[in-house]
């Protein structure tokens, strides 16, 4: 039977070798299959009115761009590409030496000037955690007309402590700094923030 | 009459002459509406299921091949256009199962024999129906056939046999001869 049906499919593709040995069977399978698809061929439904019409009043404003056409519209098109270039030379430069210059400013040393008002002094010298307290490195000028001795020094930024050292024997914290901190020996430093 | 070949109609479009558009439309909106009434069985459902797959193929027009037949390509989308529909829905197990009875809306208005072939291609699974109605209702060759399913040409052809066979055992259940 499925020889049968091969060659009735056969006939109905439009093969007109398969119908030299239809058999009186083959020949009625082959008719209740043709009535049936002249049925199917009849059974097509037509298109409402107005039906170009409503779709086009729906359409939407604009096509779709695929995503590999979306990132391929990113790189440059011919001659195009010298611009992008130089920019993004310019940015390596820039990230290359700019940010370490940036950063390295900030820590350079500040120059702070540091006074005392002592008209009876001697001498006056400065110690402090930024030389690590050691004497001889920072003498302070002075007495001027008005008692004060000053001495200008490079300190990097951060917290230092510091005293002064009048007249070889007496060390005496900052009056003028705005911050003090114990030294755990009974002594009171003046503190700096650069 | 427009005599503009497809593809020359698709590069209107995507030169934004929507136009171009129209006649495209006009062209095929006869296979995509009758696909999409054999998918649906509803003359409201199908000019629902036609309008979104002119609306996606639109949309869309950037991606196709003007090597492939345009009507293939957009008959592709209203085929899987249903396809979701159905999935997303119950009525795809309605419409595919033989136990359920299925009366079409306009029954009243169709002569007994259409009403008859009507129910028996809604019962005919979704697999079978549509390269069935793609080659004896719309009359598009095997080639194109298998390129609306995806399929090569002897699978498309193969599924239109099957079709073929279960439209007569559903209009003549009592014939044993043409029954698998």
């Amino acid at each position: 039977m499925k020889g049968s049906k091969e060659h009735v499919h056969r006939m109905l593709d439009g093969d007109p070798a398969a119908s030299a040995e239809l058999s009186p069977d083959q020949t009625e399978e082959l008719a209740t299959y043709a009535k049936a698809l002249r049925g199917l061929e009849t059974a097509r439904v037509s298109v409402p009115p107005g039906f170009t019409e409503r779709v086009m009043a729906v359409l939407p404003e604009s096509i779709d761009v695929p995503w590999g056409e979306r990132i391929r519209s990113l790189w440059p098109g011919q001659g195009r590409w010298v611009i992008p270039a130089v920019a993004g030379a310019m940015a390596t430069v820039l990230c290359a030496f700019g940010v370490p210059l940036i950063t390295g400013g900030t820590n350079r040393p500040v120059e702070v000037t540091f006074e005392l008002h002592a008209p009876d002094a001697r001498s006056v010298e400065l110690i402090g955690s930024f030389n690590g307290w050691r004497r001889g490195e920072a003498a302070l000028q002075g007495p001027d007309a008005t008692g004060h001795w000053s001495v200008t020094v490079p300190l990097d930024p951060g917290r230092h402590e510091y005293l002064f050292v009048i007249d070889d024997r007496q060390m005496v914290p900052d009056p003028s700094a705005s911050l003090y901190r114990p030294d755990g020996f009974g002594r009171t430093n003046a503190v700096i923030d650069i | 009459m427009n005599t503009a070949s497809d593809a020359s109609l698709v590069a209107q479009c995507l030169d934004g002459r929507r136009e171009g558009y129209a006649e495209l439309v006009r062209r095929y909106q006869g296979p995509v509406f009758g696909l999409a009434y054999r998918m649906t069985r509803s003359h409201e459902d199908a000019e629902d299921l036609a309008q979104e797959t002119f609306i996606q193929a639109y949309r869309k027009l950037q991606s196709y091949d003007t090597a492939y037949p345009f009507r293939a390509w957009v008959l592709r989308i209203c085929a899987n256009r249903a396809k979701n529909r159905f999935r997303s829905t119950d009525r795809r197990r309605r419409a595919e199962e033989a136990h359920v009875e299925i009366h079409p809306p306009d029954a009243g208005a169709m002569e007994p024999d259409l009403v008859a072939l009507d129910e028996a291609i809604a019962r005919i699974p979704q697999m079978l129906r549509i390269p069935l109605v793609l080659k004896h209702v719309e009359g598009l060759p095997y080639e194109e056939i298998a390129q609306v399913l995806g399929i090569g040409i002897s699978a498309a052809k193969m599924r239109v046999k099957r079709g073929r066979d279960e439209l007569v055992r559903l209009l003549h259940p009592e014939s044993g001869r043409v029954t698998q």
